[in-house]
């Protein structure tokens, strides 16, 4: 028998000890980031730089990931694509956002026939596949990244009307609330300067959750041909401009853009979980 | 009401006067309306029928308006029961105070400083919490701060809704040390709606007793506890555990008074 205990099971507290995953995926993220940042500088060769002499190169020391049907460089293809795959998410979410926390704060606010016609509105928007939508605004107003990310932000709206309605109804039940009206803060200045910033960790964790989603959703449109157009090198269109060499063997210039997405939504996924978890950690 | 249940009357015919610098107890147990009348005479609630009349003014009304909603918050204030739940969790001390201060009159640096010590003061937090957060904050502290903040509007009743009940007992004690003081100093009335006579006692010069929505007894504290009239009241006093107290006998009579009230 030993003398001393150890406590196995004593609550270790989680401060910065967020694991090796969670360190590895923001790492990789940084490194993306900084990658689509440095493009022009680090990128051995431009993304639209056509050499017919090194037509579908196997990935070497010329050329890290090979190159495309057009002797393009696909390493520099995917360095200057990050940066349109990065921001079009980025944009989508900032619009839906600003549609989606109006719609479900002023729903749990007002409540009533506010709260249930918005709740029928997004309630239609939940019952429609999202990606039909998506192509059905694309139909009408063209395609086009633009459009694409108009189309996805008002698809995304909804989700996050919902999130936000939940998260504020929970907020809206705690009385300081009640404190701000009776000290005569106006409803519009209560919601802006009070409500909205206390629930904006669990909507920042939320986010970046979404961010994930809607880059995925981004590619897909670019592949299907709805969003990114040639000659750009947004991730989605390189994955779709590639399949004409899986025929003939030529697989990195679908793989690598196609690897890069899967390992970014990945990344984002662990990293936004674990950051959700952390923000929304209630102080005693 | 939502639709498909009865409604239930929270509230019926309350009436009640105060003066400045007194004090008013208002008992009853869980559902019995305190709560509500608190909550419509501050405006939180707004009766389906009938009015809220404070010096001869109708305030069932919701007051639009900047200046509207100035002049309510300079007039009636409230303290909350949940003492952390009623601080934003974003605001330290100084930020909390500060804002409300600012509300109601446009004081900006020194002055604005000078304001929120005295505050502070008032409700004795001492002024090395000046940039705490609530959640760094006892839970006597944070009541204090929320007096602290009711008081910033200067008005003229306090509305106290179970404020000390969350508080453990020689916090709860501190706390109503500090409403007298405020009560004796500002001479703010203060309604103190309360489950528990105890605390009544303590801080009220008069009591009103609830019962399913009625007032049913109206009086000086010493009077109506010492001599209750009303059946519930007598029944009130003795559920309060002291010497000789049995939690089987008061059951047994709340169980008569129940029947009877149902016949009735």
């Amino acid at each position: 028998m030993s003398t001393s205990t150890t406590l196995i099971n004593a609550p270790r507290k989680r401060t910065m000890g967020y694991g090796a995953a969670f360190n590895t995926c923001l790492g990789f993220l940084v490194l993306v980031i900084l990658g689509a940042v440095l493009a022009p500088w680090i990128a051995p060769y431009a993304p639209d730089e056509i050499d017919f002499s090194a037509i579908w190169t196997s990935p070497g020391a010329g050329h890290l990931f090979g190159t495309d049907q057009l002797g393009r460089d696909i390493f520099s293809r995917v360095l200057f694509g990050a940066r349109e795959s990065l921001i079009g998410p980025l944009l989508l979410l900032a619009l839906a956002t600003v549609l989606g926390v109006l719609i479900g704060t002023l729903a749990a606010w007002h409540g009533g026939w506010v709260d249930t016609l918005l709740a029928r509105i997004t309630d239609v928007m939940f019952a429609f596949p999202g990606l039909l939508f998506v192509v059905l605004v694309i139909a009408v107003f063209g395609k086009g990244p633009a459009t694409a990310i108009l189309a996805l932000a008002l698809a995304y709206a909804p989700v996050i009307a919902k999130f936000t309605r939940s998260i504020a109804l929970a907020e809206l039940s705690r009385p300081y609330i009640d404190a701000y009206r009776i000290q005569g803060v106006s409803a519009p200045m209560i919601c802006l300067r009070y409500l909205i910033p206390n629930m904006s960790p669990a909507l920042l964790g939320y986010l970046v959750v979404l961010f994930g989603e809607g880059l995925m959703s981004l590619a897909t449109l670019s592949f299907l041909g709805f969003g990114a157009q040639p000659p750009s090198s947004e991730w989605g269109l390189m994955v779709q401009e590639g399949q004409a060499g899986i025929i003939q063997g030529h697989l990195w210039p679908t793989l690598a853009p196609g690897l890069v997405i899967a390992a970014v939504v990945v990344a984002v996924n662990i990293v936004g979980v674990r950051l959700s978890d952390q923000l929304n950690v209630k102080k005693p | 009401m939502g639709k498909g249940r009865p409604a239930v009357v929270a509230a019926n015919k309350v009436s009640f006067d105060l003066a400045p610098g007194e004090s008013l107890g208002l008992v009853g147990e869980s559902g019995s309306g305190k709560t509500t009348v608190a909550r419509m005479l501050v405006g939180l609630e707004t009766p389906d029928s009938g009015s809220v009349e404070i010096a001869g003014r109708d305030r069932a009304l919701n007051r639009r308006g900047a200046a509207g909603r100035k002049e309510r918050a300079a007039e009636i204030q409230m303290v909350f029961q949940d003492p952390y739940g009623s601080l934003d969790r974003r605001l330290s001390v100084s930020q909390c105070l500060g804002q409300a201060l600012k509300l109601q009159s446009p004081l900006r640096g020194d002055e604005l400083q000078r304001a929120i010590t005295e505050l502070m003061n008032s409700v004795r937090l001492e002024p090395r919490l000046l940039s705490s957060f609530p959640h760094q904050l006892s839970g006597g502290q944070r009541q204090r701060l929320a007096i602290a903040r009711a008081l910033a509007s200067s008005p003229k009743l306090l509305v106290l809704d179970e404020a000390v009940s969350a508080l453990d007992v020689s916090v709860q004690a501190q706390i109503l040390q500090v409403l007298n003081e405020i009560r004796a100093e500002r001479g703010i009335a203060l309604l103190f709606v309360s489950h528990d006579l105890a605390v009544i006692q303590e801080v009220s010069d008069k009591v009103m007793v609830m019962y399913r929505g009625d007032p049913i007894e109206q009086g000086i504290v010493s009077d109506v506890l010492q001599n209750p009239q009303h059946d519930y009241t007598k029944l009130l006093i003795s559920s309060v555990p002291g010497l000789g107290w049995d939690p089987d006998e008061v059951m047994a009579r709340r169980r008569e008074f129940d029947l009877l009230q149902s016949v009735r």
